[in-house]
Formats: C-alpha cells, sequence, structure tokens
C-alpha cells in the first residue's frame, strides 16, 4: 500500500459512539481521568438521567429516525430536524441546537416511574448506548450502498466483497 | 507486476478506512479525493507508507473532470 486513509461519514459527527456519561461502574474502556478524547466524561446514576440533556454524535435524521424505528421506539413527534420518541416509560426528544445540517443531535430524555414496566430491564442509559450502536450500524449500511452505487457509476471494477466476523465489510476495487 | 487495486474497509462504528494496494508514488492521493467524493466522509486521518516515495506512477486513477476513468 502507498497510503491508508481514516474517513467518518458525514452523519457521524465522530467515529467514537460515546455518550458523555458514564453510569454506575461500567466503565468504557479507555477512559482515563474521567476523558476520552476531547469529551469529558461524568458519572451518573440511572435515576438522575431523567430530565438531563446531552449532546450525541448522531447527525442524520433519516437515519436516526430509521435507527428508532428499528430499534421498538414509537415516534410521538416530528417537527424539523426534532424528534421525539419513546420506548417503555423512556421519553427521548432528539433536537439541533441549529438548523445546520451538520450539528449533531441533542438528546433530552425524561423517564416516566410512575408507569408500570414491561422489561424491567429496560433501562435509559442502555437505550441510549443501544441507539447509538444500531445508528453506526446504518452508518455503515448507508456507506456501502451509497459506494457500490457512486462505483457502479464510474464504471469501475469491485474484484471482491468479504464480511469479516466482526462484521467489517471490505470492497476491493481494481484501478487497473 | 501487482495489481493496482484500492480497498474500502467499512467498519460497523461508521468509520471507513481506506488503503491503496500496488500503487508507487504521489498518485495514490488522486484515490484520497475519489474516496471522499464514493462515500461522503470527510478524511480524519492519512498516512503515507514507504511506496508513496518509491518512483512514481505515470497512470491516472481519478480525473474530476471525466466521467470515467482514462488510463494513460
Amino acid at each position: 500500500m502507498s497510503v491508508t486513509i481514516t474517513l467518518t461519514p458525514y452523519s457521524l459527527l465522530s467515529s467514537v459512539i460515546l455518550l458523555p456519561f458514564y453510569v454506575g461502574k461500567d466503565i468504557a474502556d479507555g477512559i482515563k481521568d474521567n476523558n476520552i478524547g476531547t469529551k469529558k466524561l461524568i458519572h451518573i446514576d440511572e435515576q438522575e438521567l431523567s430530565g438531563k440533556e446531552f449532546e450525541t454524535n448522531l447527525v442524520d435524521r433519516d437515519t436516526l429516525v430509521k435507527t428508532l424505528l428499528e430499534h421498538g421506539c414509537i415516534i410521538e413527534k416530528e417537527v424539523g430536524n426534532s424528534v421525539k420518541c419513546s420506548l417503555e416509560n423512556i421519553q427521548l426528544e432528539f433536537y439541533k441546537k441549529n438548523n445546520d445540517a451538520k450539528t449533531p443531535y441533542s438528546v433530552k430524555i425524561e423517564i416516566n416511574n410512575e408507569l408500570t414496566v414491561i422489561d424491567t430491564d429496560n433501562k435509559a442509559s442502555e437505550l441510549l448506548n443501544d441507539i447509538h450502536n444500531e445508528y453506526s450500524i446504518n452508518t455503515q449500511e448507508a456507506s456501502y450502498n451509497k459506494i457500490k452505487e457512486r462505483l457502479e457509476e464510474k464504471n469501475m471494477q469491485i474484484e471482491s466483497e468479504e464480511v469479516f466476523d466482526d462484521d467489517t465489510i471490505v470492497i476491493t476495487v481494481n484501478l487497473d | 507486476m501487482a495489481k493496482k487495486q484500492l480497498k474500502i474497509k467499512l467498519l460497523p462504528n461508521g468509520e471507513i478506512k481506506m488503503e491503496t494496494v500496488g500503487i508507487k508514488g504521489k498518485k495514490c492521493l488522486d484515490c484520497v479525493k475519489l474516496m471522499e467524493i464514493l462515500a461522503d466522509a470527510k478524511v480524519e486521518k492519512q498516512e503515507l507508507t514507504k511506496e508513496y516515495y518509491e518512483q512514481e506512477d505515470t497512470q491516472t486513477y481519478y480525473n474530476e473532470t471525466k466521467q470515467n476513468i482514462k488510463f494513460n
């Protein structure tokens, strides 16, 4: 090889899928002194999440809505870029602080402790982490489809495609 | 002679990595711009390897003004 580049799709602020908090004693790998990259992490208890707002690294509205629906969330309201949804007793409101398409979403969390919850393991922190992980997988899928379509438009020949155990997809393109 | 290829890796965290194979010299940088356009993505990091500093290829791999790839 002569050059290796790493790229982040415009639908993600960065490829590090991370919320700016950690819950309980579960600390993600790579956290040192409560920092990861440029983000300052805060420790928070699950019960304290209700009423809190955090910035995410999710950027694209369509990918966000697709992810929420696939996860089983009920979309309650969509106005412009804002999306309000719920799952069991957890309500999430995703919004952008300005109308710039590249601005990442912030999320506001509300937990209704008076509602009977069928799945008692359903926690807001896990829901947010699941949404972040599934959003990134949807981003991978969107990138794959887009790249294939554009390679075809440019008459570029695909030598092979492989999917590895860790779900990495490798497309090899001939340039000769 | 080694095949000239582009390896595009799509990771499950959304990140995309691309490496050129068999291309010597600065011509490999043609592929960087190509990749940004193919993937609607921005370059976060770029690493040049020793092949970059070897005698340059004469082929053109991507030309923004042309629809199809043309080779010399």
